[in-house]
């Protein structure tokens, strides 16, 4: 990676500490919900230690590591910070992922400590006689108030021993949503997580005005970087709403808390489009879109009806949150493209040799830098191939244009091989999306006997519109090579046992779902 | 509409939008693993149908239990 990169922090607590000191009584966390509870710098630092001495009463101490398992909440971002604070790593579970799921998480990251909101206690009850690891402590965690009698102690916070944490230590260790067997562990040093919230945050020049609104889920990386670690970086505030986040309040939620800025996937985008609600703040500068392939019918619709500007990006769980963002301000954007790489990092496009391709070459998206990760926890063979003379390869294809834009054409899993001929399923998506009666569409490889792979489409259509597969067909039919069009399409609001195309809990598409639904039934 | 009313109409909808087939006041949110942030948008969509009600966003987010979605539909329907 060339270049220096300036942190004037070695570690996340001590990021936070500095902003403790400069605006101790600034509002930097706010949750809205049945119970709304605000923090300041200071009230929320004096809670974290308050729970760093919780932890090390369990016997936590630096290079341990352990799970939490909470949907966004205070809670969650206390014990979050008291472990970064201690140089213990913090590993994230889904709550909505199954027993067995977690069990696996768990095991695999060989916590010594899983501290879950009692409202689990049913999936924790199913497994806790089960994990192989010994010792384990099992905590169930009530929110607050009833949370507070933790933060009681008549121990002084000055007699807590904070180790010393360097920028490479381990920090977090997040699970990807592994499309093909078990998830791995994505793991992230301070260093990662620092060099990330520096670059998103002077990337769209947050200060300390800017009140970014996280509505992705804490246990992502998205949703912690660009909605959290980012306005930090500048002492700027932060709106969770506890819990699953309803999309329904939106709008009321950015008006109400003067948001700035938010983060979401462009699955987001269509069901805000879709809802009867407008925009009614004058804060909300921008929109940092990622994650998911984002339509161009969708943002301009979007940024038409809303009036503000998305950004696409492009990164990945190995490069902590983006790698490139769209250029900021919105004037300076090459709409289409997933932008220019941030400056803590270096990207190129491959071939399979691992030679750079020159411009409008398609090949595969490699990155380097402060930003990419450590590696995958345990498994060195994958190490080896994914982490390569320094560059991490996302398995994603893309190509970058004379100016240095880079364009995303899509995953290396979800390549379309038809006959020889290489599809990219984004770009029958793109064409169908332009169909008004299109709300949500996926495009996929089906199994073809003359030719390996042939298309098919899934269509959800927008509410009290219709539009058959026959109907679609002919829409695409001299819009799109004979041979990227779709053999069948699968009109949703036609089945009995598939209400919506199938997401994860940030919303990305799960194709292997729907394939296996084609195969099974359709 | 009586308590037992909402209830029932209530009942219906938890079960058409998330297939609960006892529903209880009791229910939460983060118990359900269905019940993600589109499934509860799905389910306020079908609460202000089926109470020709409509939601403010305050309340919105608050509407992760069935006791507090009661309480809010029943401040809708009477006022209160």
């Amino acid at each position: 990676m060339k270049g220096v990169i300036n942190i004037p922090y070695k570690n996340i607590g001590e990021l936070f500490d500095r902003k403790a000191q400069e605006t101790p009584d600034k509002n930097f966390l706010i949750c809205p919900g049945i119970r709304k509870d605000i923090f300041s710098y200071e009230k929320f630092r004096e809670d974290y230690l308050q729970v760093a001495k919780y932890l090390i009463h369990f016997g936590l101490k630096k290079g341990d590591r352990f799970n939490l398992i909470f949907s966004n909440s205070p809670e969650f971002l206390l014990f979050y910070f008291a472990g970064l604070t201690l140089g213990i790593t913090v590993v994230p579970i889904n709550p909505d992922i199954s027993p067995e799921e977690m069990r696996y998480v768990i095991e695999d990251s060989q916590s010594k400590a899983v501290f879950y909101q009692s409202e689990l206690h049913h999936k924790i009850e199913k497994i806790m006689n089960k994990i192989s690891l010994s010792d384990i402590i099992l905590e169930s965690m009530h929110h607050i108030p009833d949370f507070e009698p933790l933060l009681l102690d008549d121990v002084e916070i000055g007699e807590l021993y904070i180790p010393e944490i360097q920028l490479f230590d381990e920090a977090i260790i997040i699970y990807t949503s592994g499309t093909t067997g078990n998830p791995k562990g994505v793991v992230l040093s301070h260093l990662n997580l620092l060099a990330d919230a520096k670059a998103i945050s002077e990337w769209f020049q947050f200060t300390i005005e800017t009140r970014t609104l996280c509505i992705l889920p804490l246990f992502h990386n998205n949703g912690q970087i660009t909605t959290l670690l980012a306005p930090l970086y500048v002492g700027g505030s932060t709106v969770i709403v506890k819990g699953k986040f309803s999309l329904m309040a939106f709008w009321g939620l950015v008006k109400e808390y003067h948001a700035t800025w938010t983060s979401v996937m462009a699955s987001i985008l269509s069901i805000l489009l879709s809802l009867n609600f407008e925009r009614k703040d004058k804060t909300l500068k921008g929109i940092l879109c990622g994650g998911q392939v984002l339509t161009r019918s969708v943002q301009k619709e979007f940024e038409s009806r809303f009036n503000v500007p998305i950004f696409e990006g492009y990164g990945l769980t190995e490069t902590t949150s983006f790698s490139c963002i769209n250029d900021y301000p919105e004037g300076k954007r090459k709409i289409g493209s997933i932008g220019k790489p941030l400056p803590t990092n270096e990207m190129v496009i491959m071939d399979n040799e691992d030679k750079e391709l020159g411009p409008n070459i398609e090949g595969e998206i490699c990155i380097r830098g402060y930003n990419v990760a450590c590696g995958y926890l345990g498994l060195p063979e994958i190490n080896n191939e994914s982490f390569d003379n320094g560059w991490f390869h996302s398995g994603d294809y893309g190509k970058k244009d004379e100016d240095g834009y880079y364009y995303f054409s899509g995953r290396k899993d979800h390549l379309i091989i038809k006959g020889g001929e290489n599809i990219y399923p984004a770009e029958l998506e793109n064409l169908i999306y332009k169909h008004h009666a299109v709300a949500e569409c996926a495009v996929l490889g089906i199994p073809d006997k003359l030719l390996g792979e042939d298309i098919c489409a899934f269509v959800k259509c927008n509410e009290n519109t219709y539009v058959s597969e026959q109907e679609l067909k002919e829409f695409c039919k001299g819009n799109i090579a004979a041979y990227k069009q779709a053999k069948r399409i699968i009109i949703i609001d036609d089945l009995k046992d598939l209400n919506d195309i199938p997401k994860g809990p940030t919303k990305k598409v799960l194709y292997r779902e729907l394939e296996e639904y084609y195969l099974n039934k359709a | 509409m009586t308590d037992e009313q909402i209830v029932e109409k209530l009942s219906n909808v938890f079960y058409e939008t998330l297939g609960i087939k006892e529903f209880e006041l009791s229910i939460t949110m983060d118990e359900i693993s269905a019940w993600d942030s589109l499934k509860h948008l799905q389910l306020l969509s079908s609460i202000e149908k089926a109470y020709e009600i409509e939601i403010q966003f305050e309340d919105a987010i608050e509407m992760i239990t069935g006791k507090s979605i009661l309480t809010i539909i029943k401040k809708y329907i009477i006022g209160a």
